[in-house]
C-alpha cells in the first residue's frame, strides 16, 4: 500500500512538472488574435439651462408700460434660456449607405402634458434653433413657429447617429412665446398657470 | 590467464592514451557550430486572449457616447530573432486580416517598449498606429535577440478605438475581427 502511495505521488509530480512546463512550441513568424466591438442602439434627449438641467422658466407679459386701453401684449413675451441637447446610435439595417432617409432615424417631438391648465386663449409658442455644436447626422430642426398642444409635434427630424454636446448652449436653443387670442380676452383672469412641456427623441 | 590478458589491454590503451597527451605540442579540432535563422513570435497570453470593446452611453443626454474596453486584459507580444551576417534588421507588422470594423470606427494599437527578461537587440516601437488591412510596422530595427516567454515579457500591446465619424456610425450585435502579427525581413 505504501508503494502504490509512492507510485501515485511520483506520477502526480511528473504530470504537475509538464503542464507547468507547457509551451506551445507552435510559434511562426505570425501570431493572431481577435477583436470584437459592440455597439447598441442610443437615445437620449435632454432641455439643459444655464445652471443644469431646466426646471421651470417664467413666461410673464410686460405690463411695466402699459397705457390703460392698451391690450397686454403676449407677443413681447420670450425666453430663450433652454438648449436641447441629444445622443442618438442608430440601427444599421435599411441603411442606404450614406446615412440619410434611413428608416431607423429618429426624430424629437414636444407636447403639452397639460394644455387644459393654461388659461383660455393663450397658447404657448416654440421656435427651435439650428445645432452648430456635436457631430455626426444630427437632423434638420423644423423651421418656423410651432403651437404647442397635447399632441405630440415633431421639432427636429432625420436624426442619425449622432450627439450635440451637453449642457447650456449645446444642441439646439428653444425659443418660447406667448401669444392670445383676443376673442378669449374675456376668460382672461390673473394667475399663475404651470405646465409641463415634454421632449421625446423616438426609439 | 584471461584477467591477465584484459589487464594488460587497458594498461596498453593507458599508456598510448597518456604518451599521445605528454608528447604533442600542438593539436587542431575543427568544430563546426550552425546557427539557423530565426523568426518567431506570439502573442501572450496564448488562450483567451480577445479584446472586447462596447460603446456605452454617457449619462448626460447630448455628450459623446464613451468607448468602453470591458476585457480590461493586456496582450504582449514575445519574439525571438536570429539573423542572418548580411541582414540588419527585421520590423513586426500588424494588420486586420479577417473581418472589417464597423463603420466610423477607427482601432488604434500603442506598443510599449521592451521589458522583460530577455537579451539582445530588441526592436524599437513605432508610435500608435491605426490597425487597417494593410500591414503597419509596430516594431522595427529587430537584431539578434529574445525578449522571453509569456506575459510581463517583450512589448505590451494597447488597443484603443475611436468614433471617428458618428454619421455613419450605427448600432450592431458584436462585430469580430483578427489581428494579425507577422515579423519580416523588411
Amino acid at each position: 500500500m505504501k508503494n502504490l502511495s509512492f507510485i501515485f505521488a511520483t506520477v502526480l509530480f511528473f504530470a504537475g512538472a509538464t503542464v507547468s512546463n507547457a509551451k506551445d512550441n507552435n510559434d511562426t513568424s505570425e501570431a493572431q488574435h481577435t477583436v470584437a466591438i459592440t455597439i447598441p442602439t442610443i437615445a437620449l434627449v435632454d432641455v439643459e439651462g444655464a445652471s443644469g438641467e431646466a426646471t421651470t422658466i417664467n413666461l410673464s407679459p410686460d405690463v411695466s408700460s402699459l397705457e390703460a386701453g392698451e391690450k397686454i401684449d403676449f407677443t413681447s413675451v420670450s425666453d430663450n434660456s433652454l438648449w436641447l441637447n441629444y445622443t442618438s446610435i442608430i440601427s444599421g439595417s435599411n441603411n442606404n449607405g450614406n446615412g440619410n432617409n434611413n428608416s431607423n432615424e429618429r426624430v424629437i417631438t414636444v407636447e403639452l402634458n397639460d394644455a387644459s391648465n393654461l388659461p383660455s386663449g393663450v397658447e404657448i409658442n416654440l421656435s427651435t434653433g439650428a445645432v452648430s455644436t456635436g457631430n455626426g447626422n444630427k437632423g434638420e430642426e423644423v423651421t418656423g413657429t410651432i403651437t404647442l398642444s397635447e399632441t405630440a409635434q415633431n421639432i427636429v427630424t432625420g436624426i442619425g447617429s449622432c450627439y450635440t454636446e451637453s449642457g447650456y448652449q449645446k444642441g439646439h436653443q428653444l425659443t418660447y412665446g406667448l401669444s392670445m387670442d383676443d376673442a378669449s380676452y374675456e376668460d382672461l383672469t390673473a394667475d399663475s398657470y404651470e405646465v409641463t412641456i415634454t421632449y421625446t427623441i423616438s426609439e | 590467464m584471461n584477467t591477465i590478458k584484459i589487464k594488460f589491454a587497458f594498461l596498453s590503451i593507458g599508456i598510448l592514451l597518456f604518451s599521445n597527451h605528454v608528447f604533442s605540442q600542438n593539436d587542431e579540432v575543427s568544430a563546426r557550430f550552425s546557427l539557423p535563422r530565426i523568426a518567431l513570435i506570439d502573442i501572450e497570453p496564448a488562450v483567451d486572449n480577445s479584446i472586447y470593446f462596447t460603446i456605452v452611453p454617457s449619462n448626460k443626454s447630448g455628450a459623446s457616447p464613451q468607448v468602453k474596453e470591458t476585457s480590461n486584459k493586456k496582450l504582449w507580444i514575445n519574439y525571438s530573432s536570429a539573423l542572418a551576417s548580411t541582414q540588419n534588421s527585421r520590423s513586426i507588422f500588424a494588420e486586420i486580416s479577417e473581418g472589417v470594423l464597423p463603420e466610423g470606427i477607427s482601432l488604434f494599437l500603442e506598443t510599449s517598449s521592451f521589458i522583460g527578461s530577455g537579451k539582445g537587440n530588441m526592436g524599437q516601437p513605432t508610435d500608435k498606429i491605426s490597425l487597417t488591412n494593410q500591414p503597419k510596422a509596430i516594431i522595427t530595427d529587430v537584431g539578434n535577440c529574445y525578449t522571453g516567454d509569456g506575459i510581463n515579457n517583450g512589448h505590451s500591446l494597447t488597443f484603443s478605438i475611436d468614433i471617428s465619424d458618428y454619421s455613419i456610425l450605427y448600432s450592431s450585435e458584436e462585430s469580430t475581427f483578427t489581428i494579425l502579427y507577422t515579423i519580416s525581413d523588411y
